[in-house]
């Protein structure tokens, strides 16, 4: 757990309904509101996706939106960027590797 | 006076460079003249495609076949991938009527030596699992391939230079007189003066405006193609995709086919090609709107929700640019290569429309055997003479 429950300025973190997220297969709880990122970085996940020509790992980077660095698979749409798009309930989030791939409908 | 030459190519494009390259490598004294810089014109603002199915059997269909070669030895030539790939193509279909004149088409393509076939509608659902469920069948053709411009003309500039081609930006040309001796004068807008016996004129869809400096007519109009660009995506199945719908109103004239009002004033067309990038080129406009190449809300907007409702995975995919380019189109959709009458030297290499990058080495070729003497009897129909006529009523 890596989240900052005694903020020195921000103060104690308020009481908020958690929601249920589900990333590589496991079930985690997340703040309802807080971006994916946040609710990740709180678990303690190193790695959101895997770059496409070298396979380095990466993460947060910018933090705003703008990089693209922290890009996963959510609900089967890739390059979904983690620190703009808030959880939802029963979210369904994936490491990507590389562009990762278009979930097939059926 | 700023030089003199075997050749002035007026016009550094895709087709300028492309003459300059070939003429330089036939041991010419070449000078590409271009009045913006790099890649300032449509080259620079168009999709990658060496479609053949697109292409009427013919001397344009030929002749891509010939530039598809160029285009393999060009990547030893100049020694660089140039983006070339050969994902292949298909034309979505959907509805009987469509399927009707594809088979039709599909058939003389065949006869003239295109691999190409019809897919049925599990066929092509294998190739492309993302098509929205209104497609009943599509052609498919394992030849369509792509090259990224701005490669092929960085290579061909660069390789040229090496072998004393030389490529002068910023210069708009101004004037083009004959002297006392039969030599060219092309002065340009930095009051310099260029001479050579020869002129090309590869400006593409200020082809007619340069001609008219020389007294030659060429009929030329500026089509602007609109086309966005997406983020890096994912691959949306295995090839690049067309629709029937414009092919079919381009084939068969008088073919009702249901289109808005807004589709026909843009001229909109559905063209979806996969880039070097990963990232997507979906296209297109075709709109008259002179020499405006401003993209515009419109445009942007019809060709997002044209692409949903063909592929619509592509809602969740972000667009990133929109760039707009003026094709050059000829009254009769050939592209216009020769030498004018009465004119000796003053050449014309323009009027490619849609398929300046597909056809760029072969123009460059022909029109480079062409200044050195040796004559092909079928570009007789792509001689600027064919307009001879129209010149008369014009003037």
């Amino acid at each position: 757990m890596q989240r900052i429950i005694d903020h020195p300025v921000l103060g104690p973190l308020p009481e908020v309904k958690m929601v249920r997220i589900i990333v590589d297969g496991e079930s985690l709880m997340a703040r309802e509101g807080e971006m994916i990122a946040a609710a990740l970085i709180a678990t303690g996940k190193k790695y959101f996706r895997k770059t496409v020509k070298t396979h380095e790992p990466r993460g947060i980077y910018c933090g705003i939106g703008r990089c693209t660095d922290c890009v996963m698979t959510v609900n089967g749409i890739p390059n979904v960027r983690t620190c703009v798009t808030p959880v939802e309930e029963g979210m369904v989030i994936e490491t990507q590797m590389g562009y990762g791939v278009w979930k097939q409908e059926q | 006076m700023a030089g003199s030459y075997d050749v002035i190519v007026i016009g550094g494009g895709i087709i300028g460079l492309s003459c300059g390259y070939y003429l330089t490598k036939q041991g010419k004294r070449v000078a590409v003249i271009e009045a913006g810089g790099f890649a300032d014109g449509a080259s620079g603002a168009c999709d990658d495609m060496i479609l053949f199915q697109s292409k009427k059997p013919g001397i344009n269909l030929e002749l891509a076949f010939e530039s598809l070669e160029l285009y393999k030895s060009l990547v030893g030539e100049l020694d660089d991938s140039l983006g070339f790939a050969n994902y292949g193509g298909m034309v979505l279909i959907q509805n009987q009527q469509e399927l009707e004149v594809m088979e039709e088409f599909v058939t003389q393509q065949q006869s003239y030596g295109l691999d190409v076939k019809i897919l049925d509608r599990k066929e092509m659902l294998r190739k492309q699992p993302f098509l929205s469920d209104r497609f009943i069948a599509s052609t498919y053709s394992p030849m369509d391939s792509q090259a990224y411009p701005f490669a092929v003309m960085h290579k061909l500039s660069g390789k040229g230079r090496k072998l004393g081609m030389q490529v002068i930006h910023k210069s708009p040309v101004t004037g083009i007189e004959k002297d006392g001796n039969g030599d060219y004068r092309v002065s340009t807008g930095q009051n310099l003066t260029y001479t050579a016996p020869v002129v090309v004129n590869a400006t593409g869809a200020w082809a007619g405006k340069v001609a008219a400096l020389a007294g030659a007519y060429v009929p030329m109009e500026p089509r602007r193609g609109q086309i966005i660009i997406t983020e890096k995506v994912p691959a949306v199945g295995e090839t690049n995709l067309w629709t029937a719908k414009y092919l079919v109103s381009k084939l068969k004239s008088g073919f009702e086919i249901d289109s808005t009002e807004e589709e026909k004033r843009l001229g909109l067309g559905f063209a979806f090609t996969r880039t070097e990038g990963d990232s997507y080129l979906i296209g297109s406009t075709r709109e008259s709107v002179g020499y405006d190449k401003r993209t515009t809300m419109e445009g942007i907007r019809a060709i997002i929700n044209q692409a949903v409702s063909i592929v619509p995975v592509l809602k969740d995919v972000n667009f990133i640019r929109a760039i707009a380019g003026l094709r050059p189109a000829t009254p009769d959709g050939k592209m216009i290569l020769g030498e004018h009458a009465g004119m000796k030297g003053f050449y014309t290499a323009a009027g490619h429309e849609g398929d300046g990058i597909s056809l760029a080495p072969i123009t460059g070729k022909l029109l480079a055997d062409m200044v050195c003497g040796t004559t092909d009897a079928r570009l007789g129909e792509l001689s600027p003479n064919r307009f001879a006529k129209d010149a008369k009523e014009v003037s």
